[in-house]
């Protein structure tokens, strides 16, 4: 829920683990048992293959840039002594697609590797999906 | 051509209510306003009317639109609904008509849209419930994305991809704001230039400013009916030719490819119905509520090859009034109102022949297009005059 507090993903019936998960640190995502096929967000059935049985598992935490934005303006207060951050959509090596913050850094690229981390924005407040840049042969942290 | 067994219908009068910001006139007041104009225009009582379809208001606590608008109008409808699609609904409720009025079941429709967007609501408020609406509460809000910066998310991918400018960008909103400059009823007519739009506030990368539609009142109505009824009142008939919709996702993490868009589907569903080729429009009106908008509905639409955008729009012989395809005629929601409803009353009064001093020459056919979400839910509307 997106709060004066700054926001995190609310637990439901279907995502338990992945908020559990980036409480924790973890980035989860649903994997299918029938095909084997992963999917970000967490979802009832499998998008792939119509699969009923879905289980979370951890990210390696590795990705690439999709696609990015440099905000300049906030949407609310919370976010506002961030800016500018980078809002940032990345393709996992498992697959899926994640949305995510990031700290401004210059010269990022689309293509770009990247690590994700569970950020909290404020100390003690709730982790949001974060991302950093991967210093070059995938040391993860 | 595909009729999908519907007798056809047409438009018969529109109305646009004003959009300079009205403290106090509510979204209903919006809507009638613009309802009661095209009521006048078409010669049509509300006792006439049998099917009411509206959008939504995102303001005032009307729950049930259509009903609300209905009772406030004096109609009793045997079919109505309120639409709440985001902005591709603008499209949606034609085709709504379409379907009452074809099948047979309803005889005179009226279609509107309208909210108080600006008056109804503060600075704060408006930022608040964009931001809170843009993406998805768990999956998205976290990261402190707003809807520019989703919408950005697909132009810088676009530049990656295609090599698009910000500069090529920044050539819609010069050519929409010199439309709106010829439009009495656009809040914007100050020209720009390149330059402007370029060293306009940086919102969201590649995304400045100038590069975002306006948040303000507005209301567009428009009066059906089947087309053999439609010679029984004073104006010329605008037909619907061709519709269509497509939806790919909501969220924008979830979408395919964010430089391609389910216009390419709703479109091509448009034009088998119509049974026209992309050469057979004249002109475009297609919803912008950021630059990138309408440069990615030109190329799924099928008016240029995907990644060739960026150089149609830059080109003065296209998008221009004189150009060979004139799109958002009247200033858009970039530099005359928001509110995609005014996309298709600006495509009827051009095919009227009302639109005054930006009137087009010899248009008779045209492509209205609304989306909605981040890229999300599409609608086409293909319209013509007697030929």
């Amino acid at each position: 829920m997106l709060t004066s507090k700054g926001s995190t993903a609310a637990a439901c019936m279907t995502n338990g683990p992945f908020v559990t998960g980036l409480s924790e640190g973890r980035l989860m995502l649903q994997c299918c048992v029938s095909c084997e096929g992963w999917q970000h967000y967490p979802r009832p059935i499998c998008k792939n293959c119509s699969g009923r049985e879905l289980v979370f598992a951890a990210s390696s935490g590795k990705g690439h840039v999709y696609s990015f934005s440099r905000l300049h303006v906030a949407p609310t207060p919370f976010y506002k002594p961030f800016l500018p951050y980078l809002v940032v959509l990345v393709d996992m090596e498992e697959g899926p697609r994640v949305m995510g913050h990031m700290a401004n850094v210059e010269g990022l690229s689309i293509g770009d590797p990247v690590i994700f981390s569970a950020l909290a924005l404020e100390q003690d407040g709730p982790k949001v999906i974060g991302f950093e840049r991967a210093s070059g042969s995938g040391d993860h942290a | 051509m595909l009729d999908y067994g519907l007798a056809p219908t047409a438009i018969i009068g529109y109305g646009e209510a004003s959009p300079k910001k009205t403290p106090g006139k509510t979204s209903l007041e919006f809507c009638a306003e613009a309802a009661i104009e095209a009521m006048r225009d078409a010669q049509v009582k509300p006792s006439q009317i049998d099917a009411v379809f509206t959008g939504y208001t995102t303001v005032d606590p009307y729950p049930f639109f259509s009903a609300a608008l209905s009772e406030f109008l004096g109609i009793m409808p045997k079919r109505h609904a309120a639409l709440h699609t985001g902005g591709s609904v603008y499209g949606q409720i034609f085709a709504q008509a379409m379907l009452a009025l074809g099948s047979g079941q309803c005889d005179m429709a009226l279609v509107v849209h309208g909210d108080n967007r600006a008056s109804g609501m503060s600075r704060k408020e408006t930022i608040a419930r964009n931001a809170a609406g843009a993406g998805h509460p768990d999956y998205e809000n976290p990261s402190g994305m707003t809807v520019p910066a989703a919408y950005a998310l697909a132009a810088q991918r676009h530049m990656h991809l295609y090599g698009t400018t910000e500069e090529q960008l920044a050539a819609i909103a010069v050519n929409q704001r010199r439309n709106a400059g010829l439009n009495p009823n656009a809040i914007m007519t100050k020209p720009l230039t390149i330059d402007d739009v370029m060293g306009s506030r940086r919102i969201a990368d590649p995304l400045k400013m100038l590069d975002c539609c306006l948040v303000s009142d507005f209301g567009g109505a428009c009066i059906l009916t089947r087309a053999d009824r439609a010679r029984d009142f004073p104006n010329p008939p605008i037909h619907l030719r061709g519709y269509g919709e497509f939806m790919t996702h909501e969220y924008i993490v979830a979408m395919p490819e964010v430089t391609e868009t389910g216009a390419r589907q709703s479109g091509e569903a448009a034009f088998r119905m119509a049974g026209f080729n992309r050469s057979d429009i004249d002109f475009v009106q297609l919803y912008d509520c950021f630059t990138i908008t309408p440069l990615l509905l030109l190329e799924d639409l099928g008016f240029c090859q995907k990644g060739e955008g960026g150089a149609f729009v830059a080109d003065p012989g296209t998008i221009s009034l004189e150009g060979s395809l004139p799109m958002n005629t009247y200033g858009g929601m970039l530099s005359a109102a928001n509110g995609g409803i005014l996309h298709f009353i600006e495509a009827v009064r051009q095919l009227r022949g009302e639109a005054g001093e930006r009137q087009l020459k010899n248009a008779t056919t045209a492509l209205a297009h609304a989306q909605g979400g981040v890229f999300a839910t599409h609608s086409s509307l293909i319209i013509q005059k007697d030929i």
